[in-house]
């Protein structure tokens, strides 16, 4: 009699154990995002990756649909070894924003170096058909005087293209999340392919300096624009010992 | 009677001396050169936006009232973005300057930016209204008016045209007048305007890291922006900044380029326009001064015919005024006659220099569209990443607040990040 009670009492535990994981607790179906309390041991309450735990405050944000779909554990919790869904630092977040603006003025660079570069084909184009011949460094003592020509035979270009130094930036300054590699004299950067050499700044050019940024900015043709600046580059190095 | 002819005489060579005009080239105005080296950080930037085309706005639709007064928009909007082409020209050789750019006046942060409109603007003449202010807000010329007449000796062969605007003179003036205003500013002063330039860029693109680096100096009548500090050298936000501006000068550069290879195309159409226009002006300006004063003369002759006082004593006194009357009548009629067909040849002329006119605005007019379609497209498209941008920037500043994609670092960046869209 008394074994027909503790099986009949056992029956009534394990029926109630069934009902109860079918309401919610750790076991549910897979899929189905279920929150963690923090009386379960193996879901600790740092654990960032399950966006509606409300003892997750530090990553209030993170949308569901970064959610693994089914959780391999079956358990509903979070797995620490996964990488997706964890939580991110400042400085993490600081990092992939950093990387975010990266690419971004990278492909607007890109953008903008399209739409200067058709433009000086257009202009040598047109000079071209002019058939004069000049396509930019050349420009007569006349023009000079008179600084009131318009182009590429007769256009001074002493104020320089100051945004030169923003598509060269691109391969370098990414990926330093202090943003320090591409700052400061960025601006005076020009030209350069991928493995160019920084550019110096040319506040403290020379005559002979400053015609040679000159030349290297104004001329169109990218072969011989980098061999200008090379020039340049190199009689920095050999005058100021590359400082600038 | 002596009396009389004698004014008709000196009348006949007034209104003949008003008929000569002074054709000799003039005498060349130059823009200052700079003599010294000018420091870097004192090299102030320069823009100069598209001039106002100065198209009257109660004639604005009236083709026909505006061609009387030699406007012809589609022209007038062409000249507009040329003559902003010229004075960027003469600026930059002039060597006072940093960076002197052509951009729509939608670009503001610079260190001084000129504008203009456009006053009067034949083959002939050339009157311009000039307006500069610097970023801390100094009004350096307050629609000031500049004004020459063409220099012909550049009209002469089409190198000299190619060599140097007949309206250069005008251009340097403003170059020196500009120069002139700089020159009133100390070392420290141009310095200043330099930072403040950069911060008022920096408080457009980061509001809430880079704002409070700038004060208004009420003191100063009228009163302008100053620096109140500066940041930090290593102020991440700051040097993100500066990244973006450098994109903000690039895409400031390249609508520059838009516009100097549209007044490279324009330069020598509108050269021999000028030049074939400037005739049909000198021309009708001389065939009308020369009708006024045949017409005058040709009235004075008959009335004086008619009204002069006999003075007759004799029979053969009394025939020679006779003939001399009717001979003074026939010549006045003959003069005024003459008069009427030099208006004519005027209004000949001025119908050529209006069909000229007709003919080169519709010529150039598709090049001003296309010109203003690129700009627009790219500054579009800035606009467009300087939101981008600023929200990655409040991003950076406040990680915590910002929504994240959670993405974890593993996870590969694509390659061109979306826009903010939907982020708040």
């Amino acid at each position: 009699m008394l074994r027909l009670a503790a099986m009949l009492g056992l029956c009534c535990a394990m029926a109630g154990c069934a009902s109860t994981g079918g309401s919610g607790l750790p076991g549910g179906a897979p899929g189905t995002p279920v929150p963690s309390t923090p009386s379960v041991p193996s879901a600790p309450p740092s654990a960032p990756s399950v966006p509606s735990a409300p003892s997750a405050p530090s990553a209030p944000s993170v949308p569901t649909a970064s959610l693994p779909t089914a959780n391999p554990r079956g358990d509903g919790t979070a797995n620490p070894a996964e990488g997706g869904g964890t939580a991110q630092t400042p400085a993490e977040k600081r990092a992939q924003v950093d990387g975010k603006l990266d690419a971004s003025l990278g492909s607007f660079d890109a953008q903008l170096q399209r739409e200067q570069q058709r433009t000086a084909e257009e202009r040598d184009r047109r000079a071209a058909d002019r058939g004069d011949g000049s396509t930019g460094g050349e420009q007569t003592a006349q023009n000079r005087d008179a600084g009131g020509v318009i182009g590429g035979e007769g256009r001074d270009r002493s104020g320089d293209l100051r945004s030169e130094g923003a598509h060269g930036e691109t391969g370098t300054g990414q990926g330093d999340p202090a943003g320090n590699g591409s700052s400061g004299a960025v601006m005076a950067q020009g030209g350069g392919g991928a493995n160019a050499r920084p550019l110096p700044s040319g506040e403290d050019d020379d005559i002979i300096a400053r015609r040679l940024r000159k030349a290297a900015e104004a001329e169109t043709d990218p072969e011989l624009k980098e061999k200008l600046w090379k020039e340049y580059r190199d009689y920095k190095e050999n005058t100021h010992g590359g400082r600038g | 009677m002596r009396r009389a002819w004698c004014s008709m005489l000196m009348l006949t060579a007034a209104l003949s001396g008003c008929v000569v005009q002074d054709t000799r080239p003039l005498p060349k105005v130059e823009a200052q050169q700079a003599v010294r080296e000018i420091p870097a950080d004192e090299r102030l930037d320069v823009v100069v936006h598209s001039f106002d085309p100065g198209i009257p706005a109660a004639q604005a639709t009236d083709e026909d009232a505006l061609a009387k007064k030699r406007i012809y928009p589609d022209l007038r909007k062409a000249e507009s973005r040329y003559f902003a082409v010229m004075l960027r020209n003469t600026l930059e050789s002039s060597a006072q300057w940093g960076a002197v750019r052509v951009a729509p006046d939608t670009v503001q942060f610079v260190d001084v930016a000129v504008s203009g409109r456009i006053v009067e603007s034949t083959g002939k003449h050339l009157v311009l209204e000039v307006t500069a202010r610097d970023a801390a807000g100094r009004l350096w010329l307050d629609a000031k008016r500049f004004e020459g007449d063409a220099d012909i000796g550049s009209y002469k062969t089409d190198a000299a045209l190619k060599a140097r605007d007949p309206f250069q003179n005008v251009f340097s003036q403003i170059a020196n007048e500009l120069l002139a205003a700089r020159d009133r500013l100390t070392a420290d002063a141009l310095r200043e305007l330099r930072h403040v330039t950069e911060l008022r860029f920096a408080q457009d693109i980061a509001p809430d890291a880079l704002s409070g680096y700038l004060r208004a100096d009420a003191t100063a009548k009228p009163a302008i922006t100053r620096v109140a500090r500066l940041p930090a050298d290593n102020d991440p936000v700051a040097q993100r900044v500066q990244r973006i501006r450098e994109r903000d000068s690039g895409v400031i550069d390249t609508l520059d380029g838009y516009y100097t290879g549209f007044a490279e195309q324009m330069q020598q159409p509108y050269g021999e326009f000028r030049r074939t226009s400037y005739d049909e002006i000198d021309k009708e300006d001389r065939a009308r001064s020369s009708a006024r004063a045949r017409t005058i003369l040709g009235v004075a002759a008959v009335a004086a015919s008619i009204f002069a006082p006999s003075s007759c004593s004799g029979n053969a006194t009394c025939n020679l005024e006779s003939a001399a009357r009717y001979g003074a009548a026939a010549g006045g009629v003959a003069s005024f006659l003459s008069g009427l067909k030099k208006y004519a040849d005027a209004k000949t002329h001025a119908q050529a220099f209006s069909e000229l006119a007709r003919s080169f605005q519709s010529e150039v007019s598709t090049q001003v569209i296309e010109v203003e379609g690129r700009s627009l497209k790219l500054t579009g498209s800035a606009d467009e990443q300087y939101r981008e941008w600023r929200q990655l920037l409040r991003e950076y500043q406040n990680p915590d607040a910002a929504p994240s994609t959670a993405a974890s670092p593993a996870e590969a960046l694509p390659a061109e990040a979306p826009p903010a869209a939907g982020v708040p």
